[in-house]
């Protein structure tokens, strides 16, 4: 985020507070270890599945199909915490 | 071994072999109205078009780089236009729209909406539009969908509504699709999950913070998938949700049914093993409760026909799936994760009301990620990984032909739990191709696991040995770089041959009559008609009992044969005549073309012939030429080499002819256009060497090139001026040990000529059309010059026949070859042996010629247990039925996995060692082993292979050569990484003597339980064996009974993917956190970590370079350098306190680049005689990547000069800032981009004239330079 005057400033408050409104996943100041674990894995998952070589990648170690490995990490998005194979 | 001064590295980062595997791909008319064709997105980098010609093969057409991630497609066409636009959703934060012009894609409009990068709430991962072409929704995979409304200016240009959101926040996007829905407003549907409520359960109970199992337990059940129609309100300019209503749990796709006046419209929800048919818009018009009621009513459900040996745990998933109308029916093609087809159908009652879903198992083919059903009667498949097919329809699989089906009853009953529609659903036969035909498969490298560059079979540039495919669809390739060619024919000749030549009868006939073959004091005469004849002395008049030297056919149908004492000319009425050498003199060497012949004496005089009208051949005594002594250097020595210009189209002659004379210099003369022009040398060249063949062609382009063959094995290719004769534009190249001899050839079904060039190595030059397709070798639609992958030749002439237009027939020592160049625009060409499971190791034995291969695969029972046939080619063929099919899936948790010894030569499985089979195996042995030293207690536990090397215990086991395996021990990745450590088993390399042939098999010596953690990579070191065990590296030593631990250093963040060595040096890769430096000091018997990395990379390969350097690349498709700075590297060798400071250095990063696909191997290797070393890199794709150093700093600083004005002047397709797209992960670092410097030549020709202006060069110059560096490669 490009910051320009002193921190804090009203200015930067109000560019984050659109920052955080556009990009989900912007921390704040009160961000719990939670959130930002999920926004974390919730990221990742998306670069997964927007990159084709690295959703291959990764449905090759395991030796499914891609589809199948793009169907549970799009299910994974649901509570990436709690288990990529929540949806069985 | 210390590298002197570092320099700084700057390389040239290139594609050899373009990447083969697609990621997504459309269809539709693009080029012109009505054309049938498809875009295939290669690797999510690449714009390929593809058309189909009427037999079903297709044609790349086009084919563009767009230096971006394509993540979706889909096309469009406006109401009453004839061509389709293509919509693409990439990572660039923008909407592009592209349409086929000329003969590329060009954008039509960029919109730009957000951030690039592959962002969750960026939309860019699903486009769809609108059926009628009236909308496009492109969406982001979480919160955020925007809809472009299309229409057209006054000019019936295509323009773009501003954004219309309707964005969601929380809510993540499954799958979309459009709905037909006719002329009424667009609709367009998405699976949804909002997730506010488990984040919020996450976040208010601490207890599921800690407690997995508790939290799925309460999570999951809660999570509710929506489907959400959109609407576009054409009227008001909005869109707005008008239905959401649950669906099914496992649904995962969404596919519309045609509607408006071609079918009742509506959606089938592929869910986890079944589909549901409704259509929600059916009640639009109705009350809210009313149309719940209609909607209900409406609703079907069929269970998806299920393969007998899944286990009862695992679904059926639809991965893929198409729709095809035509004008009375349509059926939806869809495929499951498997490979099954389903041929997906609705019956409709009179009013056009569907009444019965109806699901078929249609045929199986390996899992596709896309397919398109043509209106041809073509099935088009792309595969996920290996091969992709073309397939024709052979039948509809209507009737009753014993295959599964399931349909909905009606009223339907929903199957709610995944146990009961598992019951319900009929069991699939499976069977080989019954409905569909593959005619023609599109090879794909895809996905390359790991690669090895060597000259192990000593030939005469390396082979690169790569393991492809994936499961059963596995192989370890042989690539050599070279076209390939198909040897039609190969004769044994009575003698060691010196010339070979082909005649037609007459100019306007087919094919070739004739075949000349002449030896010393002799000449072969055969005819080929339906069958090869020779011919006897009384048939013809060409004279049998000399040694040809040139035999042409001039004019109409005059044949002049040429022999050192003179030549003999027979007209096509069959008078002969005689010209004989004037004096003591004899014919040395003799050119013709189509009007001209010119013939150099010894002595080095050239007599000049012209064809006359009456068919006869007429000696212009007047013009001769003393071409050596002119000159005035050689001093009447004799002619070295001679060609003549081909004659130009619509002319009468040709103007040049270019002499090589034994002074070392080319001369080019010219010769008389008008009747009394007289014999001149117009241009001079001194070459390095004796030339030893020279060769005019004009490779179809207009400009004519003369090439030399030095006799130190150089080619000199020059540009002649076809007014004033001056030559220019000179390139060097090294092609071999033996002086390339030229010889003209045509390709491209004989419309274009080609030069043969034959060393010890043979190369074929010819003008690229192809503009934009790269891939190594050359500059793109220029003149190139590639090796062709066949033996050794002597002499070699053009010839057609009814096969083939481009063949070629050419002589070597007794022997007669007729070849037809297989695809002159691959770069390689592959060899191939199936292998049983993935490929996941591979080491080469070169000291036996042969590669063993560890593969294995998780979940799918051993192949062995199966009905393997003993006899070795039933046993390939169930192979190459399963590899159709697919492998019989075993409970989850399971592996299968072997070690195989192939023979590269032949390409054969020569000795198999399963693992994990109940019939001994390795697993008794293992077990038995390991129960010795310590009582295990547990199941006997699957294995699989991880890694394989070669390795040598001198002190214990002197020089004998022992293959170790390690192997993980019921090794499970998900949902978490379990294991129960692995096994490292020392087999004996044997080989043995039966009767002709050797027996090549491995012997087990021991085997070593390691419980703590899956050993992943192994490396021999200093005579001991270092092995990566989980995050810790640990020596061992040999032992009687096992191996010996001897050292260890744990510590390594995660898991170390690779362990290279040199000297005392170890050079680890973490999976995450790079790599790291290690020392050994022997005399202590310790490790320590030396330097180390500031990032986490995710290590997929890595490569030592040399000993402060490594190559290596990470899983988000990075590719870099790394370097210990030289004063760490002298410190860390001299620090006389061992490792006990604990200092780390830090690597420096030397290069970096993105390359955008996953490299998963690197080696190094010199693909050429005498050409550079090449760090080359294998990618998932199936690419094979180069980087290239540049040989002086002043070459980079032009390349790199180039790519910035070509940054400038070729902007990427689909919006993506080329900058930005190399510089994805970290900062791009000396490193120029080839495929970008490629486009250079595809430029229209005045934007490539300005930036070579730019750059204070000429056009030719630049040219020029980017074919040397692209020469150098291969």
């Amino acid at each position: 985020m490009a910051g320009s005057g002193p921190p804090d400033s009203g200015a930067n408050q109000v560019q984050l507070a659109r920052v955080q409104a556009k990009f989900v996943g912007t921390g704040h100041a009160d961000t719990s270890k939670v959130q930002w674990a999920n926004n974390i894995h919730r990221d990742s998952i998306a670069v997964y599945l927007g990159s084709a070589p690295l959703a291959s990648y990764l449905a090759l170690a395991r030796g499914e199909s891609i589809g199948r490995e793009r169907y549970e990490m799009t299910e994974a998005m649901y509570a990436p915490l709690v288990g990529r194979e929540s949806g069985k | 071994m210390a590298t002197g001064k570092q320099a700084p590295m700057h390389v040239l980062a290139t594609t050899l072999h373009a990447q083969a595997s697609v990621t997504t791909s459309a269809y539709g008319s693009f080029s012109a109205p009505k054309a049938v064709e498809m875009v295939a997105v290669r690797a999510a980098t690449r714009i390929d078009l593809l058309r189909p010609a009427a037999d079903g093969t297709l044609t790349l057409v086009s084919s563009t780089d767009v230096f971006g991630a394509i993540r979706s497609l889909a096309t469009f066409r406006l109401a009453g236009a004839t061509r389709d636009y293509l919509v693409v959703g990439s990572d660039s934060g923008r909407v592009a729209i592209l349409e086929y012009e000329g003969s590329k894609f060009k954008r039509a409009h960029v919109e730009t909406f957000g951030r690039p990068g592959c962002r969750r709430v960026v939309p860019g991962q699903f486009v769809v539009s609108d059926p009628q072409g009236r909308a496009v929704m492109i969406a982001a995979l979480e919160k955020q969908k925007i809809v472009y409304i299309m229409s057209r200016d006054t000019e019936a240009r295509l323009t773009i509504s501003s954004p219309l959101e309707a964005s969601k926040s929380s809510t993540v996007t499954h799958h979309m699709c459009a709905l037909d829905v006719g002329f009424d407003n667009p609709v367009f549907a998405a699976l949804e999950t909002d997730y506010t409520d488990a984040d919020e359960l996450l976040q208010s109970r601490r207890r599921m913070q800690r407690d997995r199992d508790a939290a799925e337990a309460t999570i999951v059940p809660l999570r509710q998938k929506m489907l959400t129609l959109y609407e576009l309100d054409l009227g008001t300019n909005h869109v707005h949700v008008v239905w959401s209503e649950p669906a099914d749990a496992g649904a995962s796709m969404l596919v519309a049914v045609p509607g408006g006046g071609d079918g009742p419209g509506g959606v089938l929800v592929m869910c986890e093993d079944c589909v549901r048919y409704l259509n929600p818009m059916a009640a639009a018009n109705a009350g809210r409760e009313q149309a719940a009621i209609i909607i209900a009513a409406n609703q079907m459900e069929a269970v998806l026909p299920r393969r007998a040996d899944l286990p009862r745990e695992r679904g059926t998933l639809i991965t893929c799936a198409t729709s095809h109308k035509q004008k009375k029916m349509f059926f939806v093609m869809a495929q499951s994760e498997y490979g099954d087809l389903y041929k997906i159908s609705l019956s409709l009652d009179g009013a056009g009301v569907p009444v019965q879903l109806t699901v078929k198992h249609f045929d199986t083919i390996p899992p596709c990620v896309s397919m398109h059903v043509l209106k041809t009667g073509f099935l088009f498949a792309a595969s996920e990984f290996g091969d992709h097919g073309m397939y024709q329809f052979l039948g509809m699989g209507d009737g009753d032909d014993g295959d599964a089906c399931a349909t909905s009853d009606s009223p339907t009953p929903m199957h709610d739990s995944p146990a009961a529609r598992r019951d319900a659903a009929p069991e699939i036969t499976l069977r080989p191709l019954r409905n569909l035909f593959l005619t023609q498969s599109l090879e794909s490298h895809a996905p390359i696991t790991t690669m090895r560059v060597s000259n192990m079979l000593a030939e005469e540039s390396p082979q690169i040995y790569a393991l492809c495919g994936q499961g059963v669809n596995s192989h370890l390739k042989v690539m050599r770089a070279g076209i390939s060619v198909t040897t039609l024919a190969e004769n044994q000749l009575p003698g060691t041959a010196t010339g070979v030549w082909t005649l037609k009868q007459r100019r306007d006939d087919d094919f070739e009559l004739f075949i000349l073959v002449s030896f010393d004091g002799k000449t072969m005469l055969l005819r080929v008609d339906e069958t090869v004849e020779e011919v006897g002395e009384g048939n013809t008049n060409f004279m049998l009992d000399v040694t040809t030297m040139h035999v042409a056919l001039l004019g109409d149908d005059t044949h002049v044969q040429t022999h050192p004492g003179g030549m003999r000319i027979i007209t096509g009425d069959g008078r002969v005549t005689e010209w004989h050498a004037p004096g003591r003199r004899t014919v040395t060497h003799v050119a013709s073309n189509r009007t001209q012949l010119v013939a150099a004496l010894t002595g080095g005089t050239l007599v000049y012939f012209e064809l006359a009208p009456d068919g006869t051949l007429q000696e212009d005594f007047e013009k001769r030429l003393d071409v050596t002594t002119s000159a005035g250097g050689g001093g009447g020595g004799d002619v070295a080499c001679l060609s003549i210009a081909p004659v130009p189209e619509g002319q009468l002659r040709a103007r040049f002819a270019a002499v090589g004379s034994y002074d070392n210099t080319l001369k080019v003369v010219a010769l008389p256009v008008e009747e009394e022009d007289p014999l001149t040398v117009v241009s001079l060249q001194a070459v390095a060497a004796n030339p030893a063949s020279l060769l005019l062609v004009d490779y179809g382009d207009g400009a004519l090139n003369l090439c030399c063959g030095l006799s130190n094995g150089v080619l000199v290719q020059n540009e002649v001026d076809i007014i004033t004769g001056t030559l220019s534009n000179t390139r060097m190249r090294f092609l071999g040990n033996r002086p390339p001899r030229l010889h003209e050839v045509r390709v491209d079904n004989g419309t274009r000529s080609a030069m043969l060039a034959l060393s010890s190595r043979t190369y074929l030059g010819y003008h690229r059309t192809d503009g934009s397709r790269a891939g190594g070798g050359g500059v793109g639609g220029g003149a190139v010059l590639v090796p062709v992958s066949c033996s050794a030749l002597k002499h070699a002439s053009p010839f057609s026949s009814a096969q083939s237009l481009d063949c070629v027939v050419a002589v070597e020592d007794n022997l007669l070859r007729i070849f037809s160049f297989d695809d002159i625009g691959e770069r390689f060409h592959a060899m191939k042996c199936r292998i049983r499971y993935t490929g996941r190791s591979l080491c080469l034995m070169e000291e036996y010629q042969t590669a063993i291969v560890g593969c294995a695969d998780a979940n799918v029972k051993p192949i062995a247990e199966e009905s393997l046939p003993d006899d070795a080619e039933a046993a390939a063929a169930f192979l190459d039925e399963r590899a159709v099919l697919g492998p019989s899936r075993a409970a989850s948790g399971s592996w299968a996995s072997c070690v195989h010894i192939v023979d590269p030569r032949s390409g054969e499985v020569i000795f198999t060692h399963e693992l994990n089979t109940a019939d001994g195996g390795s697993k008794a042995e293992a077990e038995a082993a390991s129960a010795s030293s310590a009582a295990d207690g547990s199941s006997p536990g699957y294995e699989n292979v991880t890694a394989i090397c070669p390795v040598t215990f001198p002190e214990h086991r002197g020089n004998e050569t022992l293959v170790a395996v390690a192997t993980g021990r019921n090794l499970c990745y998900l949902p978490r990484r379990v294991h129960d450590g692995g096994y490292l088993h020392i087999f004996r390399y044997r080989r043995s003597r039966r009767g002709e042939d050797d027996q090549h098999s491995l012997e087990l010596v021991h085997t070593t339980r390691v419980k703590d953690d899956v050993p992943m990579c192994l490396c021999a070191f200093q005579g001991k064996l270092l092995v990566g065990v989980g995050g810790t590296l640990r020596l061992y030593d040999m032992g009687l009974k096992r191996l010996l631990r001897k050292c260890e250093l744990a510590g390594f963040p995660t898991v170390i993917k690779s362990i290279e060595t040199y000297g005392s040096r170890v050079y680890v890769a973490d999976v995450c956190e790079s790599v790291s430096i290690v020392k050994y000091r022997s005399l202590e018997n310790s490790l320590y970590v030396v330097a180390d990395d500031v990032l986490p990379r995710h290590m997929t390969a890595c490569r030592r370079l040399d000993y402060d350097t490594v190559a290596g690349a990470d899983k988000f498709g990075n590719a870099f350098v790394l370097r210990l700075n030289e004063n760490a590297s002298v410190e860390v060798d001299d620090d006389p306190t061992g490792g006990f400071t604990d200092k780390r250095h830090k690597l420096d990063v030397a290069a970096h680049f993105h390359v955008g696909d996953v490299i998963t191997a690197m080696d190094v290797a010199t693909l050429q005689p005498g050409g550079t070393e090449l760090l080359l890199g294998a990618t998932v794709s199936g690419a094979i990547r180069a980087l290239v150093p540049f040989a002086t700093r002043e070459d980079a600083d032009f390349f790199l000069n180039l790519e910035l004005h070509l940054r400038q002047e070729a902007p990427p397709l689909c919006g993506r800032d080329h900058m930005e797209w190399r510089a994805c992960y970290a900062p791009i670092k000396h490193v120029v981009d080839g495929d970008l410097i490629d486009m250079y030549a595809s430029l229209p020709l005045d934007v490539q004239t300005s930036i070579a202006e730019e750059l204070d060069r000429t056009r030719g110059d630049v040219l020029r330079r980017i074919d040397a560096m692209k020469n150098r490669l291969l």
